[in-house]
C-alpha cells in the first residue's frame, strides 16, 4: 500500500479519526526509511488514541448485551475505559479491573460492569468470558454444549458462582451515610479526567443512577435446575473446584480474574490479541469475536501463537501489541473484498468508518476542528480568578451560617456548611475585562461545541436502519453545519486553479491525490469560485464510499 | 396549522439514473458488530405481499390490569380499587370505567385477561415482551415490528414499496433489537408525530435543485468504483433515503391535513397523536406500526396520572378502532395495546402501585380476531391467572397467525443456530376469527 493509504489507516484505527492534510505533506516527504514506525508511534503517543480506545473498550463492554442494566454510567465506565489506553494499564489489570472491582457507579466507572448486568451473576461470569477469553458459553447456561465436550452446564454454574456474593447496592433506598460508609473510600482515584475534544454527555439515565456493586462473604449459587437443585461451588470450565482464597482483602470475583488471565494455552491472551487484529486490519483469527472453542478453526495459528506468546512477554502491553500489528505486513496490504486474497490476508476486507471515526472524520475533513478544538484556549487565570471569587463567597457566607446556627436554623447543615482553609490565600490574576470577555466566549464557544458534537455522537451511534443512517449523513445538522462553519470551504479557494483545489480536497477528505481520470471528470466542480459550489463538491465527497470507509 | 408544510422536500424530481440503488441489500449496518454480522448473508425474505397491517400500542411502564381490561366488583383496604366494572357493547363482556370509549367498541375488541409475564424489571421485560426471549448471555432477537417488516415481503423497499415509505414505523420511542435480521429491519422513528421522521427535511439553505446537482456530483464521484459489499450498503441505504424524501406519500406524516374535529377526536395528547398518524400510515401501506406511550410506571400516586394515562388511551386507541372500521381497514389492520407487565392489585404505601408480573391484560381489535370476546381469567382482585394462561410466545404467536404470517418459521441466526420467528408458543386459537 502506498504511503497516503498506510496514513490513512493508521490514523483511523489507531487514533479514531482520518489524517490531516498538513500531517500527508511532511509524511509523504519524509525521506526516512523508518517512517511508518515513526508515524505509528506518533499515534500512540497522540492523546486522541486513548479518547478512540476508550470508546471502543467501553462499546465492546456495552455490546455484550443487548438490554443494558438500570442505571448503568456509560459516563464513568468511559472515564475508566479512557484512563485505561491513557496510562496503557496492562490487559490483565483491566481484566481484573473490570470484573474484580467494588464500588460505586457515580464514582468509580469499572463497577459499571456489575451493574449493567444487573448483578445477575452467570450474566457476568458469560459476559467476562466472551470478552476476555473470546469464547461464548451461553449454550451451557441451559444444557451441555451440544457440540463442545468440555463445556458442561455445570461448569457454568461454576463459573458463575465466583459471582454469587455480588450485591447490588442503590443509594437512593439505602440512608446515605450507610451508602458513604461502605463507599465513599472505594474507587475515587478513578474519577474523571478532562477528555481532549466533545466529551460525552449523559446517554446513561432511567433511575438507578446512585447505584453501586459490593460483595457479602456468604451467599452461594444454587444451580437453576428442578430437576437437580443444588449449591454449586466456584468451578472453572475445565471443571476444577476453586477453594477460598487466602489472600486478604481477596474474593471471589479476584479469584475469577486470576482465572481468566491465567487461562490454559493463553487463551486471555490469544482473544486479546485477535480483537485488537480485528480493530486494526479486519481479519480474525477466529470467525467472530467470541468464536473461540476447542473444536473452532483458527486462521493463521502459528502466528496468534506467537503474537499471543509475545503479548504476555510484553506483559500485557496493549500499545506493543497495536504497535507490532500495525508495524506489520497483515495492517500495510491494500484492502479489497476479494475474499480470497483476504482469506490468505494478502489484503484488508474493506470496512465501514465506525460512528466515532465518522464523527472525528468529518470534523477533521469540513474544517471544523481547527474551530473548536481547545487549542490555544489558556484559560488557566479565568479558572484562578473564579477560583477567588467562590472562596471569597464562602468567606462571606461563614459568619451569615454562624449566625443563622445560634438562631437554631440548621439549614446549613442539611446542604453544606462552608468550610474555609486559613491558609489560603488569593491567586494573583493579570487579565483585564477585555482578556476575561474573549476568554468567556471563547470557553463557552468550546463547551457549546463539545456538547453538539456529543450529541452528534450519540446520534451517530444509535442504532438505525440504513436508510435512517442515510438521512442523518445527508440531512443532518451534524455534517451540514460542519460544512457550512468549517475552514475547508475558504481554504479551497485559496488555491488559484481547479486542479490545485481538486487536489487539495481530495488530500483533506480521503487522504490521497487523485487519479488522472478522476482529475479529467472532477475538474468541473472545482472550477468555481463560488463558496456554495465548493460546498456541493464537499457535501458529495463525504457522502461517497470512499470517505466512509477505509 | 400549516406547521409542516414548509419543510416537506416533496417532488424533487426523480432523476433516474442518479444514485440509482443497485438492489437494496439485507446488509447490517451496525457499526462496530463482527464481520460476519455486517456482511451477513442475504437471506430471501418474506412471502409476497400481504395486505394486512398492525398497529401495537406499546403501553410500556406497565398499565394496571383491574383500571383497563380486568376489572372486579369487590375492593377492599388493601386494594383500594377506585374504578368499578362497565357494560360494553359486547354482551358479557366488561371493561373498567375508566375506559368509556372503549366500551362502546368493544364488539371489536378481544381481551387477554390471563397474560403472564416472567421479567420485573423494565428493559428486560419490554425486551421479553417485543421479542419474546429473554435477555440473556449474548442473544439479539427481532422484535414484533421487525419480524413483520421482514415478513411481509418489505426487504427490498424498492420492490416492495414503490411509494418509499418504510415498512415498519415507530412513533414516539425507538425500535427494540431487529436482532439476525439486521438494521434494514429497524423501525423508522418519528419522534414527534406533529413532525417528520428525523433528517427528512434537505438542509438549511440547501433547495431541491441544490440538492439535484449535489447528488450528480456524488453520481459522478461514484461511477465507474467497483461494487463492493460497503458499496452496496451504502448506496442500498441512500437510494432507500432518496426516495423517501421523495415519496409522493409523505404527506401522510402531515396531521395538520386532518379536519380539526377528527385531531380533536384522537385527543391532544402526544400518544393520541400517534394513534391518528397510525391510521394514516395504515392507509398509505406501511406494515407495522408501533404507537409509543408515555410511561405508565407510577410507584407513588397511582391516581391520578395513571387515570390521565387511560384517558388518552381511551380516546386514541376507541377512536382508531371506530375510523378503521369506518374505512372499511379494521379487517385488514390488527391493533394489539399491551405493555411488559401489570401492576400489583394491592395499593403500596405511597399510593402507588408496583410491578406485577403474574397477571396483566393485552386487548386485540380488527382483522384476523374476534370481537366481543375475552378469554383467560384473573382471581378476584385481578391478582392471579385462574384460568388459561398465556405466554408472551403465545401472544406473539396469535398475532403472527390472525395477519398470516407462520410462528414457527425458522431461520439460522447470528451463531448459525436453528431459531424459529416464536420459541415454544402456540396461538390462542379461542380468539382468532
Amino acid at each position: 500500500m502506498d504511503d497516503h493509504a498506510f496514513a490513512r489507516r493508521a490514523s483511523l484505527t489507531i487514533n479514531g479519526v482520518s489524517t490531516t492534510f498538513e500531517e500527508l505533506q511532511s509524511f509523504a516527504n519524509d525521506p526516512a526509511k523508518n517512517k511508518r514506525s515513526a508515524f505509528v508511534d506518533k499515534l500512540l503517543k497522540n492523546s486522541r488514541y486513548a479518547d478512540y480506545w476508550g470508546f471502543r473498550l467501553r462499546q465492546w463492554i456495552l455490546e455484550l448485551r443487548e438490554v443494558k442494566g438500570q442505571g448503568a454510567n456509560f459516563t464513568t465506565l468511559y472515564n475508566y475505559t479512557r484512563k485505561a489506553f491513557a496510562h496503557n494499564y496492562p490487559w490483565d489489570k483491566i481484566a481484573y479491573d473490570i470484573v474484580a472491582t467494588q464500588g460505586a457507579i457515580k464514582w468509580d466507572g469499572r463497577s459499571n460492569f456489575g451493574i449493567y448486568f444487573d448483578g445477575e451473576a452467570n450474566e457476568m461470569s458469560d459476559a467476562a468470558v466472551r470478552l476476555f477469553l473470546g469464547q461464548n458459553i451461553a449454550c451451557a447456561q441451559c444444557h451441555d454444549h451440544p457440540y463442545v465436550d468440555e463445556w458442561k452446564q455445570e461448569s457454568y454454574w461454576g463459573l458463575a458462582a465466583f459471582f454469587a456474593r455480588v450485591e447490588m447496592w442503590d443509594g437512593n433506598v439505602v440512608a446515605a451515610e450507610r451508602f458513604d460508609e461502605r463507599f465513599a473510600d472505594i474507587g475515587r482515584d478513578e474519577r474523571s479526567i478532562p477528555t481532549l475534544i466533545g466529551g460525552e454527555s449523559a446517554i446513561d439515565g432511567g433511575g438507578g443512577e446512585n447505584r453501586a456493586i459490593a460483595d457479602n462473604t456468604d451467599a452461594e449459587l444454587e444451580m437453576p435446575d428442578p430437576e437437580n437443585p443444588k449449591t454449586v461451588m466456584p468451578t472453572t470450565l475445565a471443571g476444577r473446584v476453586m477453594g477460598p482464597t487466602n489472600e486478604p482483602g481477596k474474593n471471589r470475583r479476584w479469584q475469577f480474574a486470576r482465572w481468566l488471565v491465567g487461562a490454559e494455552e493463553n487463551q486471555f491472551a490469544k482473544a486479546a490479541v485477535n480483537r485488537i487484529m480485528v480493530e486494526l486490519t479486519g481479519h480474525g483469527f477466529v470467525d467472530t469475536l467470541d468464536g473461540f472453542s476447542p473444536i473452532a478453526t483458527v486462521h493463521h495459528e502459528a502466528l496468534l501463537d506467537q503474537l499471543s506468546h509475545q503479548f504476555i512477554e510484553s506483559g500485557y502491553d496493549v500499545k506493543w501489541l497495536i504497535r507490532t500489528i500495525a508495524n506489520s505486513r497483515v495492517f500495510q496490504t491494500i484492502a479489497s473484498d476479494d475474499d480470497s486474497a483476504s482469506f490468505h490476508w494478502n489484503s484488508v476486507p474493506i470496512r465501514q468508518l465506525n460512528s466515532d471515526q465518522w464523527v472525528d472524520s468529518v470534523l477533521r475533513s469540513t474544517g471544523k476542528e481547527a474551530t473548536v478544538l481547545a487549542t490555544g484556549l489558556d484559560i488557566a487565570d479565568l479558572l484562578k480568578e473564579e477560583e477567588n471569587n467562590r472562596i471569597a463567597k464562602r468567606h462571606e457566607l461563614i459568619p451569615v451560617a454562624a449566625k443563622k446556627i445560634q438562631q437554631g436554623d440548621f439549614s446549613f447543615l442539611a446542604d453544606e456548611l462552608p468550610v474555609v482553609d486559613e491558609s489560603w490565600k488569593p491567586h494573583e490574576i493579570s487579565i483585564d475585562d477585555e482578556q476575561r470577555k474573549t476568554l468567556i466566549e471563547k470557553r463557552n464557544a468550546y463547551t457549546e461545541a463539545g456538547k453538539q458534537i456529543a450529541g452528534a455522537r450519540d446520534k451517530a451511534r444509535a442504532s438505525s436502519s440504513p436508510t435512517s443512517v442515510a438521512l442523518f449523513r445527508m440531512n443532518g445538522d451534524y455534517i451540514n453545519q460542519c460544512i457550512d462553519t468549517g475552514n475547508t470551504v475558504a481554504e479551497t479557494l485559496e488555491y488559484e486553479t481547479a486542479e490545485d483545489r481538486l487536489q487539495f480536497l481530495f488530500l483533506r477528505v480521503y487522504n490521497r491525490i487523485p487519479s488522472k481520470h478522476e482529475m479529467a471528470a472532477l475538474l468541473v466542480f472545482a472550477d468555481s469560485d463560488e463558496p456554495s459550489k465548493i460546498k456541493d463538491l464537499l457535501w458529495a465527497m463525504l457522502q461517497s464510499v470512499e470517505f466512509q470507509s477505509f | 396549522m400549516n406547521h409542516l408544510k414548509h419543510r416537506l422536500p416533496l417532488q424533487l424530481a426523480t432523476r433516474r439514473g442518479v444514485l440509482q440503488a443497485s438492489v437494496a441489500t439485507t446488509l447490517s449496518g451496525l457499526m462496530g458488530h463482527s464481520v460476519s454480522r455486517v456482511f451477513g448473508g442475504e437471506d430471501a425474505a418474506g412471502a409476497a405481499t400481504n395486505e394486512k397491517s398492525i398497529v401495537l400500542l406499546w403501553l410500556e411502564g406497565g398499565p394496571f390490569q383491574h383500571d383497563s381490561f380486568d376489572p372486579k366488583d369487590e375492593s377492599n383496604d388493601t386494594t383500594k380499587f377506585k374504578y368499578k366494572p362497565r357494560e360494553t357493547s359486547a354482551d358479557g363482556l366488561r371493561f373498567s370505567e375508566s375506559l368509556p370509549l372503549l366500551c362502546e367498541q368493544a364488539h371489536h375488541i378481544a381481551v387477554i385477561r390471563s397474560m403472564i409475564g416472567n421479567e420485573m424489571e423494565h428493559n428486560l421485560a419490554q425486551y421479553h415482551a417485543q421479542t419474546g426471549w429473554r435477555n440473556t448471555g449474548p442473544i439479539s432477537a427481532p422484535a414484533m415490528g421487525s419480524i413483520v417488516a421482514h415478513e411481509m415481503g418489505m426487504t427490498p423497499m424498492t420492490r416492495a414499496n414503490p411509494d418509499g415509505l418504510p415498512p415498519f414505523v415507530s412513533i414516539g420511542r425507538k425500535g427494540y433489537s431487529s436482532g439476525h435480521f439486521g438494521p434494514a429491519y429497524l423501525p423508522t422513528v418519528v419522534w414527534d408525530p406533529n413532525q417528520l421522521p428525523e433528517n427528512l427535511g434537505l438542509p438549511k439553505g440547501v433547495d431541491k435543485t441544490t440538492f439535484d446537482q449535489r447528488l450528480a456530483m456524488l453520481n459522478a464521484i461514484e461511477s465507474g468504483k467497483s461494487q463492493s459489499r460497503t458499496r452496496k450498503f451504502f448506496d442500498g441505504g441512500r437510494a432507500n433515503a432518496v426516495k423517501f424524501m421523495r415519496s409522493s406519500k409523505l404527506a401522510a406524516f402531515d396531521l395538520s391535513q386532518e379536519p380539526e374535529a377528527v385531531r380533536e377526536a384522537y385527543g391532544d395528547s402526544r400518544f393520541g397523536r400517534g394513534c391518528l398518524l397510525a391510521r394514516r400510515l395504515v392507509e398509505s401501506g406501511v406494515r407495522f406500526i408501533q404507537v409509543g406511550s408515555e410511561s405508565y410506571d407510577q410507584h407513588s400516586g397511582h391516581h391520578p396520572r395513571q387515570d390521565e394515562l387511560f384517558k388518552r388511551l381511551d380516546r386514541g386507541m376507541s377512536q382508531l378502532i371506530k375510523e378503521l372500521d369506518e374505512r372499511g381497514l379494521l379487517e385488514n389492520t390488527l391493533i394489539l395495546a399491551v405493555g411488559e407487565f401489570g401492576r400489583t392489585p394491592h395499593m403500596n404505601p405511597s399510593d402507588g402501585r408496583d410491578h406485577w408480573i403474574d397477571c396483566y391484560s393485552a386487548a386485540l381489535a380488527g382483522g384476523g380476531v374476534k370481537g366481543g370476546i375475552s378469554y383467560g381469567a384473573t382471581t378476584k382482585f385481578s391478582g392471579e391467572v385462574s384460568d388459561n394462561p398465556v405466554t408472551i410466545p403465545d401472544l406473539m404467536s396469535t398475532v403472527f397467525t390472525a395477519v398470516g404470517i407462520d410462528p414457527h418459521k425458522e431461520y439460522n441466526d447470528q451463531f448459525n443456530r436453528p431459531i424459529k420467528l416464536v420459541d415454544e408458543g402456540n396461538p390462542v386459537e379461542d380468539i382468532l376469527a
